[in-house]
């Protein structure tokens, strides 16, 4: 099984790659951790075809080699990072992440979890196609006290929340033609 | 005086319409004549078995020692488990039956628990 994890933080040694880390460990999968979202440039129409950035290329076949993507954001002022959406925008005319499983974890200092930046990635992924491996947000909040400024879990239950949204990406991509 | 005999014959008038009369009621007239039915338990109704762990069961939690019990296994472990164990997942399993499939799998029946309370919160028995 192939998986590619987005980290939505445009931060190196975020908690959302952090977070994303663990799910590698968790997942027992081919992993592949993507943290290059600063690399993309801006999205536009004009720049899309034959001579898009080698950078798009590159995101694109990862995704499409993949059987399933894991992203992960932090929330900014309510919302998903622009760099996320931006990678998102380049993913929806090619159309990599049609039918895709997926699935979606937010973070955030604050005790929601980023709800709100989680639930507008949702309805974009919608847009885009996607299979959502759960119905359930998995809003990991109050990550300050949860997680040591090492990146080792304070709190167990973050590692029980993650290995449930592993399991249920797992069985989407497993049993797909049931869901 | 006579308005003093006037306000006694209203006043008496009055209190004997207020006075409590022991009431005659007919059985039936009145919810309380009635039992209050035993509450029913929506989730036995359903024909859960809660002695054997192995049938759906909607009450169920993560439990600390079921998040223990699940680590050792790879996630596509767990749902081939699941998925493997459905059509034997119905009343009237037969020991053996139970035996030879934690034989197969290696597998010990608290583990097998585990994993189809996990399966069954994550909502894979609907599927």
């Amino acid at each position: 099984m192939k998986l590619v994890g987005i980290s939505g933080s445009p931060r190196r040694g975020a908690v959302s790659a952090i977070l994303l880390n663990i799910v590698r460990q968790l997942s027992g999968a081919d992993f592949t951790l993507y943290e290059s979202l600063l690399d993309l440039p801006h999205f536009s129409p004009d720049k899309d075809g034959d001579s898009v950035d080698s950078t798009v290329r590159e995101l694109r076949n990862l995704v499409r080699s993949s059987d399933g993507i894991v992203i992960c954001t932090p929330e900014y002022a309510f919302s998903m990072p622009s760099v996320l959406k931006n990678a998102l925008e380049w993913l929806v005319s090619s159309g990599e992440l049609n039918e895709k499983p997926c699935l979606t974890i937010s973070t955030s200092p604050l005790p929601p979890g980023g709800d709100k930046a989680h639930k507008e990635l949702r309805s974009v992924l919608t847009a885009l196609g996607v299979k959502q491996a759960t119905d359930n947000l998995l809003c990991i909040g109050a990550t300050r006290k949860r997680i040591s400024n090492s990146g080792e879990l304070l709190d167990p239950s973050i590692e029980a929340e993650l290995r449930s949204g592993v399991l249920a990406l797992t069985n989407l991509i497993t049993i797909p033609t049931n869901v | 005086m006579k308005n003093l005999i006037t306000f006694l014959v209203l006043s008496l008038a009055i209190l004997s319409s207020c006075s409590k009369k022991e009431e005659t009621t007919k059985p039936g007239d009145s919810v309380l004549t009635h039992p209050i039915p035993p509450a029913k338990d929506t989730v036995l109704q359903e024909g859960v078995d809660r002695e054997s762990g192995l049938l759906i069961d909607r009450a169920r939690l993560r439990t600390p020692e079921h998040e223990k019990l699940l680590e050792r296994f790879q996630p596509s472990e767990v749902v081939n488990i699941y998925h493997d164990f459905r059509p034997l997942r119905k009343p009237g399993l037969k020991p053996e039956d139970l035996d030879a499939f934690l034989k197969k799998k290696k597998i010990n029946m608290e583990e097998l628990k585990a994993i189809l309370s996990e399966g069954d919160l994550l909502g894979w028995n609907k599927q």
